[in-house]
């Protein structure tokens, strides 16, 4: 029972901290999808499902917040490469400050403030 | 391009066809995804030695993980989410939809048949389609899992989407249990009320002039004393037991409320005592006219 009820948490969280993460990892940068899987995979307990962050980046692409551009690659074809759009600096901006107050409340709350 | 051994290109081949399968009618772009899949394949396979065996690309889409753990349910149809939710659970989602499949099994044969035969069976078929032969046992089964269902919901939020598969069933169940719990004693009392005025046929008679009065007012008198005090015995056994109404109807009756309860019975209580006096009344009146 308290596995099923760690594991719904812990797939709650994931979901929305997902989202937060891709777009952190091409703040001011370019990087092609297997780029951001490397990054986000090094969090722990973050990727479960590597696959997971493909959807996310075709969502957040249709939603306007990132952008492609074809690449060439010395690695073989020309590869996709992932950027945020100025409604995504927006966005990334805005969740990036929940994400602060949010953090800075559960800190307290855990004492981590003193 | 990577060299994948004959095995390992089926099996990239058979996931990326789940992949496009699941991602069918979705909102995110397919095509992208499985392009991002085949380079993320590549990527990590770049350093294996040629040609790639199945074990290692096994290994990479393991990491992928299965398709259907990557897109919230917003992003699936309504349709497909029925399909999920029936083929991998989870477990209480796949009873309710059990209990609606139960439900619907039972529903289009009776409905078939019983259209054709409703007009020559007009009063009886609300009991055919319950009990009927076969037909009942659909409907008990749907019943039981949507009892499970309930009992596996932690809370009511839990029950917000199934409500619609479990409640048809558990209405249909619930309604002629409550009727028979509210009138079984009413329906036996009208019974027995005939029977006995049936029986004192002839002392009856003697007041001609108000027999039928007599007949019904003891009819109803009988009823009426037996439900109230049917009912009186149901709220003391709810006044014991709290759960009981709530166990028996649940999640429709959660809280009885004694207020209704006692305003029900006390119509009972005053019609048994008007049809207690009218009984008197008339016999006082025949008896008056017969010897006075």
């Amino acid at each position: 029972m308290d596995d099923r009820f760690f594991d719904n948490w812990s797939t709650q969280l994931r979901k929305g901290m997902l989202e937060l993460c891709v777009l952190n990892a091409i703040k001011g940068k370019s990087l092609y999808g297997y780029d951001i899987v490397r990054r986000l995979r090094d969090i722990k307990g973050l990727v479960i499902s590597e696959g997971t962050i493909y959807p996310i980046l075709s969502r957040l692409k249709r939603e306007g917040f990132v952008g492609t551009t074809l690449k060439e690659s010395s690695e073989g074809p020309a590869r996709k490469y992932y950027e945020l759009t100025g409604k995504g600096k927006q966005m990334l901006s805005q969740m990036n400050d929940s994400w602060k107050d949010i953090k800075d409340g559960v800190d307290k709350l855990q004492g981590k403030d003193k | 391009m990577i060299n994948l051994t004959d095995a390992a290109k089926e099996h990239l081949e058979d996931y990326l066809r789940q992949v496009r399968m699941f991602l069918q009618g979705g909102s995110v772009d397919k095509d992208e995804i499985e392009q991002n899949i085949r380079e993320h394949i590549e990527s990590e396979l770049q350093e294996a030695s040629e040609p790639v065996s199945y074990e290692a690309l096994d290994a990479v889409l393991k990491k992928l993980g299965a398709p259907e753990q990557w897109i919230s349910d917003e992003d699936i149809p309504g349709w497909r989410r029925c399909f999920m939710r029936l083929r991998r659970g989870p477990e209480d989602w796949r009873l309710a939809y059990i209990t609606f499949g139960l439900f619907i099994l039972w529903l289009l044969p009776v409905c078939f048949t019983q259209t054709r035969l409703l007009l020559a069976h007009l009063f009886w078929w609300p009991m055919t389609i319950m009990f009927g032969p076969g037909s009942g046992v659909l409907l008990v089964l749907s019943f039981i899992f949507a009892r499970a269902t309930l009992s596996l919901a932690r809370d009511s939020k839990e029950l917000e989407g199934k409500k619609v598969l479990i409640y048809p069933s558990l209405i249909l169940f619930y309604i002629p249990v409550l009727l028979v719990m509210l009138f079984l004693p009413t329906v036996v009392s009208i019974g027995i009320s005939v029977g006995i005025s049936q029986s004192h046929n002839e002392t009856i008679m003697q007041f001609r002039s108000s027999y039928e009065h007599l007949y019904w007012t003891f009819v109803v008198f009988v009823c009426a004393a037996v439900t109230f005090l049917w009912w009186l015995l149901l709220a003391r056994i709810h006044k014991g037991r709290p759960g009981f109404l709530g166990t028996i109807f649940r999640p429709f009756i959660k809280t009885f409320k004694p207020k209704i309860a006692n305003r029900i019975m006390g119509v009972m209580a005053g019609l048994t005592l008007v049809c207690a006096a009218a009984l008197i009344l008339i016999f006082a009146h025949e008896y008056w006219l017969e010897y006075m």
